[in-house]
């Protein structure tokens, strides 16, 4: 087996989410996971996969786990030439068990402190019953005392008692016996405080007793009810009551269903459909549309992915989390999509660049990913995928963008990138006074209207003539933007149409198309700055102002007009060339004048400076 | 079926309507080459304000006076033509023909100079 996308997003999502967590546990990348994967299969799935998994799910809950260094050359020696099953058992009392001693602890009391009623049959396996006595006396007789609520740092009356309030009271006792606190309080009080602190620790210490008997302990002697006490204490907002997260089931029931999921048993009826309960962007089991032609049964996973479940289980994984929206991207090759999503993971860790916004964090890291791979296979269909929040509840701003062949294929040439990967100015003022063009164009929203506010900033504006240059000129930008503007322009509608003629006469490639029109429109805005170039400055500035303004409000013919009384008179070989070219591509052309009339507007601004 | 044959019709007149503008602006130099620079560009000037006033009764009654003059020519009589086609069409293509008159005459010095300087 070697991992692979399937070509359906939730489960190459899971495969990357896979990735994700056995690197970040045992610090291999896809190659080295492929190797692993063809060698030892069972060791890794049924091995390293669990531990990784619920490894991750402690450490993202911030508990302590296992050392890292140690983990995959011991379990290796361990569980070579064994069975599945021999494997999954070894892994889960010898690995997975140990490591939720304290998560154990720490939930157990959090439940009794939120239900205590539920815990009476739990009597003969833990010292609980002095514990609820003194926790109930202390909530009754002191619920109103000041010192108390001192103590907890609480306004109201004290009704019940959290994590965090045990932790306060077992600062203060444990300072008290060093004698390092000063003004005690009144002797009754405290004597509470300390049988309640005594009672605490016993029923910690029994806890950890009962957890470390817990492997040798036979299932048939715990009783129906006292069963649930001992499970691993997992849940999960995206799962919810899936399988091994179900709060009903025991450490036992556990272990059997975490084995199915990896094993994809289909006896199993959790594990017979993919709906909602497996991933929150499914609509649930009976709202599928095509449930009338058929069941989206899993059966038919089977040959597609031996591991479904696995990836299913991995999904959230996949995700980078920058700032409180989680992101990825995804194309139809894994490699691609890992080296993105990598790069991506490694700069919002590192957090050394200021970051403006998350799609523009996003779109650098794809596009210098592109850059660098630069083959064409990357240049297929890639897709962005975020949202803020996905549980059983809600499933909040998630969006789906996707990014054409036809600008990436644009993008990796890296002049057009350069040029683009710019910040222009549109506003005075505002949230958002700046646009980056990189991101626009990716977006595929038109260029030329962001390049049109930012020149009229640059004809408003009051500053010195280099001040403003400097803060909104980008004759280049302006150049590249008009180029790129006509040739995808002229792709459009037309020949975009299937089967149409013009769809097949599609040129094959339109960044040859691209550079051929910029350097056309180089050379005509060198033209025009030179023709103009005797012409007083406050001239050339009013004449660039007149046709701004009717280019900005697409009026063509003022435009020409506009231009041809200022060459009327003008002898030069230059003149005949731009009447030409005003003939052939403005008169003529009504669908993509604007952008052949930009070079003459550059070159009116003065291209050559920026140059 | 339908769209695609509106589509083919409006490629057709798309490409008489460019067919003729270009004769308009070929034929202008070769017709006004035996005329002055600065009578030239004082018509260039008129032209351009009438047709910014987009009043084309007076942008023709002021180029069929100065065609009328030259009337003999094989290419007077191509460019009235051109421009009798456009005009059957639709005024809204008045400004396409009257700026390729425009430029077609504003061509003709180049062209002269050049012929000079040879």
């Amino acid at each position: 087996m070697k991992l692979n996308f399937t070509g359906n997003w939730f489960i190459d999502l899971g495969i990357l989410g896979f990735v994700n967590l056995i690197e970040e546990v045992y610090g291999w990348d896809l190659k080295h996971l492929n190797e692993k994967i063809l060698l030892e299969e069972n060791i890794v799935f049924y091995g390293l996969f669990p531990i990784a998994y619920l490894n991750s799910w402690l450490t993202v809950r911030g508990y302590k786990t296992l050392e890292k260094q140690t983990k995959y050359k011991e379990i290796k020696s361990k569980l070579e030439n064994k069975s599945s099953q021999q494997i999954f058992d070894e892994v889960w009392w010898d690995y997975i068990f140990p490591m939720f001693k304290e998560a154990w602890k720490k939930i157990t009391i959090k439940k009794l402190l939120e239900k205590q009623e539920i815990y009476k049959h739990w009597e003969k396996y833990l010292a609980v019953s002095e514990f609820v006595k003194s926790l109930n006396n202390l909530l009754t007789n002191y619920k109103n005392n000041s010192n108390f609520k001192n103590l907890l740092n609480r306004k109201k009356d004290i009704n019940s008692l959290t994590i965090k309030d045990l932790n306060k009271i077992e600062d203060y006792v444990e300072k008290r016996k060093k004698d390092n606190i000063e003004k005690p309080f009144n002797d009754q009080f405290y004597k509470d405080l300390q049988n309640f602190y005594g009672n605490l620790q016993e029923l910690k210490n029994s806890l950890l007793e009962h957890w470390e008997k817990l492997p040798r302990m036979k299932i048939t002697k715990i009783d129906d009810k006292s069963r649930i006490l001992f499970r691993l204490p997992l849940d999960h907002g995206f799962f919810k009551n899936f399988m091994f997260f179900n709060q009903s089931k025991n450490i036992w029931e556990q272990k059997e269903l975490f084995y199915k999921l990896i094993k994809f048993d289909l006896n199993e009826p959790s594990l017979q459909k993919i709906d909602k309960t497996v991933n929150k962007l499914f609509p649930s089991d009976k709202e599928f549309p095509n449930a009338i032609y058929t069941q989206f049964s899993t059966k038919n996973f089977k040959n597609i992915s031996d591991k479904l479940f696995v990836f299913l289980l991995c999904f959230p994984e996949s995700f980078t989390r920058v700032e409180r929206v989680s992101i990825i991207f995804y194309s139809n090759s894994l490699e691609f999509s890992y080296l993105v999503n990598k790069k991506l993971n490694i700069t919002v860790k590192r957090r050394d660049t200021a970051i403006d916004s998350i799609l523009n964090l996003t779109w650098r890291q794809i596009i210098d990913t592109l850059w660098e791979i630069k083959s064409s296979w990357a240049l297929e269909n890639m897709y962005l995928i975020q949202y803020k929040k996905l549980d059983n509840q809600s499933q909040q701003d998630v969006e789906y963008l996707g990014i054409s062949k036809l600008q990436a294929e644009l993008i990796i040439d890296n002049k057009v990138r350069d040029t683009l990967n710019t910040t222009i100015r549109i506003l005075d003022k505002g949230n958002n006074p700046n646009r980056w063009l990189i991101e626009e164009f990716i977006k595929n929203r038109p260029l030329l209207p962001i390049l049109y506010r930012n020149l009229g900033l640059y004809f408003g504006s009051k500053d010195s003539k280099n001040k403003r240059e400097k803060k909104f000129k980008n004759t280049k930008a302006l150049i590249y933007s008009a180029a790129l503007n006509k040739v995808i322009s002229e792709l459009g509608v037309e020949k975009a149409i299937l089967f149409s003629n013009d769809f097949f006469c599609r040129k094959t490639s339109t960044l040859e198309e691209v550079k051929d029109t910029i350097q056309r429109y180089f050379s005509l805005m060198f033209m025009t700055e030179e023709l103009f170039s005797q012409e007083s400055p406050d001239d050339i500035k009013s004449l660039a102002y007149r046709l701004f303004s009717r280019l900005r409000r697409s009026q063509k013919y003022p435009f020409v007009n506009e231009l041809l009384k200022e060459l009327n008179g003008k002898g030069s070989h230059s003149v005949e060339k731009l009447i030409k070219h005003s003939f052939e591509n403005i008169l003529t052309n009504d669908k993509t004048w604007q952008s052949e009339a930009i070079p003459i507007l550059a070159g009116l601004i003065g291209g050559r400076i920026n140059e | 079926m339908n769209n695609s044959n509106i589509l083919m019709e409006k490629k057709i007149q798309d490409k008489k309507v460019l067919d003729n503008m270009r004769i308009i602006r070929e034929s202008m130099p070769r017709i006004f080459a035996g005329d002055s620079e600065s009578y030239r560009q004082k018509l260039t000037y008129n032209l351009l304000n009438i047709v910014r006033s987009r009043n084309m009764q007076e942008f023709l009654w002021t180029l069929l006076r100065q065609l009328n003059a030259k009337k003999e020519s094989q290419e007077v009589k191509n460019v009235i033509n051109a421009i009798n086609e456009l005009y059957e069409y639709s005024s809204k293509f008045f400004e396409k023909w009257a700026y390729s008159v425009i430029m077609g005459i504003m061509e003709t010095k180049t062209e002269i100079k050049e012929k000079g300087g040879s």
